[in-house]
């Protein structure tokens, strides 16, 4: 037991004292060359900012020389105006033309670029998607710079457009991605982004779209009519995984360049929404995206680029997920007005009551709280302190809704083929106290598949009432009479029993499920509550083995009912599950869909929607509300008609931080 | 000794089979299956997407429409060293692959930029679709398809196999054939084959199986699952091999000095701790540790969420004090104050039943005869306790540890859901909840054959530090 120091002991000492002193000295070193490539990113960030200011003083020149040229061309040659520019909304709407036509009328007129050298024309010009950006920039106390933080509740492993699902990708997108025109918040019209101006074919078959010539990509290549159909090949390109986008540009026949800065997209048949995605499809760079193959494409994690105010703060081939974080920097090539924050970044955070802290502490500029703590919280110290709440209802928000299914579980006709068991079963259901109670008043009761706040909406037409007398006698009326336990049987004798399916893990749609139970007990329905874990909740629908179904529906400004409602998606696993079959409707719907004119088309989806109020196929439960905390730096945060201002008109003012 | 780990090492195969078929058999054989995800997230579908074209397009991607003992067949196949090739993996001579070419070069319409990867894969499922063996298909079929019928013949055979879905497809072969141009729709033809074959390259049973790559597959983002699992694993071992040692460290010193003195206050106190540590729910714990140690409102001491800072990529790696900016963390010190309260949310719970291991083992060892003696001959209390006591105590620490490393790998679901840390353990209830079929069988691959080198280490370092134990 004797320990010796011996000299073996010395020298495993020493030696392991050198190596601590060792790697210790790399590490100072390394540490030194670290400052000295920050002082390197510094001096180029500095330079960059000279530049970009640059930048902005020649876009305030370019901008007077254009208003100066305007000016003398209207002394010179007053009646000038050759080309024909369709003022008029995609969806052509007669208000459409007069709103615009009075904005024509102002005189607002833009030089063509192109025609530099000849004799310039002027045409009159649309209201662009930039105009609010300009608008915004002039308002009083505007502020560029800072960092807008928002926050993600899942992680986002894929950038890159087409081929990515997440819900947040398709926000961050964008940011980066541009089309060729967008919808203004306020009027709901589209107005012209990377189009100057587009052509409809009286039929409405073929759109034409005339680009602006001064768009670039981030990397400063030009945007041409050829990226906008290498973006359409790439959609059709069956070796691109991108089911979803490919089922809805199927309806092209052709997207065509006429020149490098005219587009024309061919359709087969009349749709009306086939504008939208002529109108919104986000243009990639055939430049940059056909380096890769379509394997690599495919695979590739963060492959996002294209002509947006932001671009990714990484080289997009570098992009990896599972950092926490997804940062966007300003453009600094960004061809419309400069774009005001310094970086967008989202956080990940998985945890509701993480995020809610995170907003709390300031760390995040946004938040948008479960139900339950918005109603807990929006009125608390510490919330009212550093944040604007907003609480709002949207067009585009969706429904929830109760299925009936039409044919029982052998696939004969059932007890909800009778249309005033669906009007009882309607009227039964207290939905207002469902709203008020379960979903804490962040829920407006529904009248319908549209949004009442949409222009499809039948504007006559009520939610059905809370009405138990009326529901009993439809009952009665229908064949039904209590039994002896106090259930209602029908005329065969069977008892009313059926039971509601419903995806699990949600306790507000538990919740509203035990509620319903409740209220259909009352006038003796026995109904049992399924919960059933999603994709056997879907597996369940699609094999229609169900009584009931409660789930809800995405929304949209305008939609297509077709899908849901028309009794040609009966078969075959398609989404009218419920096996709803009304010829009328299915001649309106598809009379709608083949209607060019929005005005007509509205007075069309106006019918459907009194049809679909009068049949109720779907009990329609109610729309959600959107609930929202902003922090009190971020200024001209208003409610529009769609919902909030776009957060690109968003800027922050650091002094107003709470 | 070795033909014992040998033995065991044999053993393993069927155990993994088994386990993975367990997994597997359970997902797909549940309502729903491996189908559910692909339609949308969970409580709202979306409108415009119709789901049968999305639910069409990843039977066929990943061939989910397969009987599920086929799927489970390929995915060995496809983890297997020694398998089957698949009509997707065969590689050309150079005269085949021309002659490929040849024949694209005939087809315009095809728009691409990779004709030669192109040729490949047309080779491949025209191969797959009619049964045959490319080389043979490639010398047949040069003469076939420069003769028009003989194109159609072609196809017509093709048609036999083909499980025909899109709409658009057919709308867009029926126009093509009323226009004749026998080019375009061959083309027309074989990417929609593509598009079919992707999820179920016929494997080449009669060349008889053969050493390759194993592979895990790649998960529903088309990402192979050996590059997510080789993203998430890092982190949850970085959480882990700082947390287990410390519970270890805390929990055997613990476990020692109460096994000593037993009865005494430090036994009595550290039970009761250790105990009540035990019994909080980390759920419950990590929520609150978030709530109050890391809101501006409570006590701001530590970060929300995350691994590092947003900022820590601009900084040095150690920290330092002046110049200025004043003092600055640094990367290292800035990961290490990030992994706090997840490391102390992942140990607490560990503790209790460590230091209950350790302080059993002790207390029996310390009034064996063997300690006895040694204390008869005088040898210090202090000595007894490390020298011999110690040694012995060690073995019931070793199978615990054994139990508690699988885990180390898999990771905390509720610890890395709660500081939104992306680690093996999110990403297992991710791919669970999305229905990943490859992702979750290659994570169930892994956590087991893990689990199971583990409790081989274990038994061999019985041996080694027990000489009573001994496996001939």
């Amino acid at each position: 037991m004797e320990n010796r120091f011996t000299a073996r002991d010395f020298l495993m000492m020493t030696l392991s004292v050198a190596t601590i002193v060792v790697v210790l000295l790399v590490w100072v070193n390394f540490d030194r060359k670290w400052d000295r490539m920050v002082r390197i990113d510094e001096n180029i960030a500095r330079q960059q900012e000279q530049i970009s200011r640059l930048r902005t003083v020649f876009e305030t020149l370019e901008h007077q020389i254009e208003e100066a040229v305007v000016r003398i061309e209207s002394i010179e040659w007053p009646e000038v105006g050759t080309r024909q520019v369709d003022p008029n909304g995609p969806i052509g709407n007669g208000e459409a033309r007069n709103g615009t036509g009075a904005q024509t009328g102002t005189g607002e007129t833009r030089v063509e670029p192109s025609d530099r050298g000849t004799r310039p024309r002027v045409t009159p010009r649309q209201a662009h998607s930039h105009d609010r950006l300009r608008r915004v920039r002039r308002m009083e106390g505007y502020r560029e710079g800072e960092t807008l933080t928002q926050v993600m509740h899942m992680t986002v492993g894929k950038l890159t457009p087409l081929v990515a699902t997440d819900a947040y990708q398709s926000e961050i997108e964008g940011w980066v991605i541009e089309s060729l025109a967008d919808r203004d918040p306020e009027t709901l019209e589209w107005s012209p982004l990377i189009a100057e101006s587009w052509d409809i074919s009286e039929d409405g078959l073929v759109y034409t779209f005339r680009m602006r010539r001064d768009v670039r990509f981030s990397d400063g290549s030009p945007l041409t009519a050829r990226d906008v159909v290498y973006t359409y090949d790439l959609i059709m390109n069956p070796r691109i995984d991108t089911p979803r986008s490919r089922s809805y540009y199927e309806r092209f026949e052709s997207v065509t360049a006429l020149d490098d800065f005219t587009v024309e997209f061919r359709l087969r048949d009349y749709y009306f929404l086939a504008f939208q995605f002529a109108a919104g499809m986000g243009i990639l760079s055939e430049k940059y995206y056909s380096q890769f193959t379509e394997e690599e494409f495919n695979q590739s994690r963060g492959l996002l680029f294209g002509s947006g105010p932001y671009r990714l703060a990484v080289d997009p081939e570098d992009w990896r997920p599972g950092r926490q974080r997804i940062e966007l920097v300003r453009n600094d090539l960004y061809w419309g007005p400069r774009p005001t924050f310094d970086r967008v970044v989202w956080r990940e955070i998985l945890e509701d009551t993480a995020r809610s802290i995170a907003f709390t502490n300031r760390e995040t500029d946004v938040h948008a709280p479960l139900p339950r703590e918005f109603v807990r919280t929006k009125d608390s110290r510490s919330v009212r302190e550093i944040a604007n709440v907003f609480e709002f209802d949207s067009p585009t928000a969706g429904y929830r809704y109760i299925g009936w299914n039409f044919n029982d579980r052998d696939g004969n006709p059932g007890r909800f083929n009778d249309r005033r068991v669906r009007q009882a079963m309607t009227m039964l259901i207290n939905r207002q106290e469902m709203a008020d109670r379960i979903n804490y008043g962040l829920a407006t009761v529904s009248a319908g598949p549209f949004h009442f706040m949409g222009p499809q909406a039948n504007p006559d037409i009520r939610p059905w009432p809370h009405d138990v007398e009326r529901a009993r006698r439809l009952l009665e009326e229908a064949g039904y009479t209590r039994g002896r336990d106090g259930i209602l049987v029908d005329a065969e004798g069977r008892p009313f029993r059926f039971s509601l399916s419903t995806a699990s893990g949600s306790p507000v749609g538990e919740e509203q499920a035990l509620y319903i139970r409740d209220a259909l007990a009352q006038v003796g329905i026995d109904m049992r509550v399924d919960l059933l874990e999603w994709s056997t909740l879907l597996s369940r629908i699609n094999e229609r083995n169900f009584d009931a179904i409660m789930l809800g529906w995405t929304g949209g400004i305008e939609t297509d009912p077709n899908q849901i409602f028309h009794s040609s998606q009966i078969e075959d696993g398609g989404s009218n599950a419920i096996s709803y079959s009304n010829p009328d409707l299915d001649a309106l719907i598809e009379q709608a869909r083949a209607t060019v004119d929005e005005n007509e088309r509205m007075k069309v989806w106006h019918k459907v929607h009194a049809i679909l109020h009068e049949d109720q196929p779907y009990t329609f439960l109610t729309h959600p509300k959107t609930a929202v905390f902003i922090n009190r730096r971020v200024q001209n945060v208003e409610k529009l008609r769609v919902g909030l201002t776009p957060r690109q008109e968003w800027f922050i003012d650091a002094g107003a931080t709470p | 000794m070795l033909p014992y780990i040998l033995r065991r090492l044999v053993l393993m195969f069927p155990t993994l089979i088994g386990v993975t078929a367990v997994v597997f058999f359970t997902m797909a054989l549940a309502p729903g299956g491996f189908q559910g995800e692909t339609e949308g997230e969970a409580g709202a579908r979306t409108e415009g997407t119709d789901p049968r074209f999305i639910r069409n397009y990843y039977n066929r991607r990943y061939g989910l429409d397969q009987p599920a003992v086929v799927q489970y067949l390929r995915w060995l196949n496809l983890i297997s060293p020694v398998g089957f090739a698949t009509s997707n993996d065969v590689e050309y001579t150079p005269e085949q692959r021309d002659a490929a070419q040849a024949l694209i070069d005939g087809w315009e319409p095809l728009r691409t930029r990779t004709n030669r990867r192109r040729a490949d894969a047309i080779f491949t499922f025209m191969g797959q679709y009619l049964d045959r063996d490319i080389v043979e298909l490639t010398e047949e079929s040069l003469p076939l398809l420069t003769d028009e019928d003989r194109i159609l013949e072609l196809f017509d055979r093709m048609d036999i196999t083909m499980h025909r879905t899109s709409e658009r497809f057919n709308e867009r072969r029926r126009q093509l054939k009323e226009a004749e141009d026998h080019a375009a729709l061959l083309s027309f033809q074989l990417t929609e084959l593509e598009l079919e074959a992707a999820g179920r390259a016929r494997l080449l049973l009669e060349r008889g199986p053969r050493l390759k790559w194993p592979s895990l597959g790649e998960t529903l983002g088309r990402e192979p699952v050996i590059d997510r699992i080789a993203r998430a694993l890092p982190v949850t071992l970085l959480l882990n091999v700082i947390a287990v040692p410390l519970t270890y460290f805390l929990a055997s010193i613990s476990g020692i000095y109460a096994g000593r003195r037993r009865g005494g206050l430090f036994d009595r106190g550290s039970g009761t701790t250790f105990i009540i540590l035990w019994s909080l729910p980390t759920v419950w714990v990590g929520v609150m540790m978030i709530s109050f140690l890391a809101n501006k409102d409570y006590l701001n001491w530590f970060p929300l969420a995350g691994l590092s800072s947003p900022e820590a990529a601009d900084w040095p790696m150690l920290p330092r004090w002046g110049g200025e900016e004043g003092f600055v963390r640094g990367w290292l010190l800035d990961r290490l104050w990030h992994m706090t309260l997840p490391v102390l949310c992942l140990s607490y719970g560990g503790l209790a039943v460590l230091s209950k291991v350790a302080r059993g083992a002790v207390l029996e060892n310390i009034s064996a005869d063997y300690a006895r003696t040694a204390r008869a001959k005088g040898v210090s209390e202090h000595d007894v306790l490390f020298r011999h006591v110690l040694k012995n105590s060690l073995l019931p620490l070793i199978t615990v540890f054994a139990s508690l490393l699988p885990a180390l790998f898999v990771g905390s679901v509720v610890v890395e859901r709660i500081f939104s840390i992306p680690g093996m353990g999110y990403m297992g209830i991710e791919a669970a909840f999305a229905k990943d079929r490859d992702l979750i069988l290659g994570t169930t691959l892994i956590a087991s054959i893990l689990g199971l080198s583990v409790s081989l280490a274990r038994d061999i370092l019985y041996a080694i530090v027990d000489p009573r134990v001994s496996y001939e």
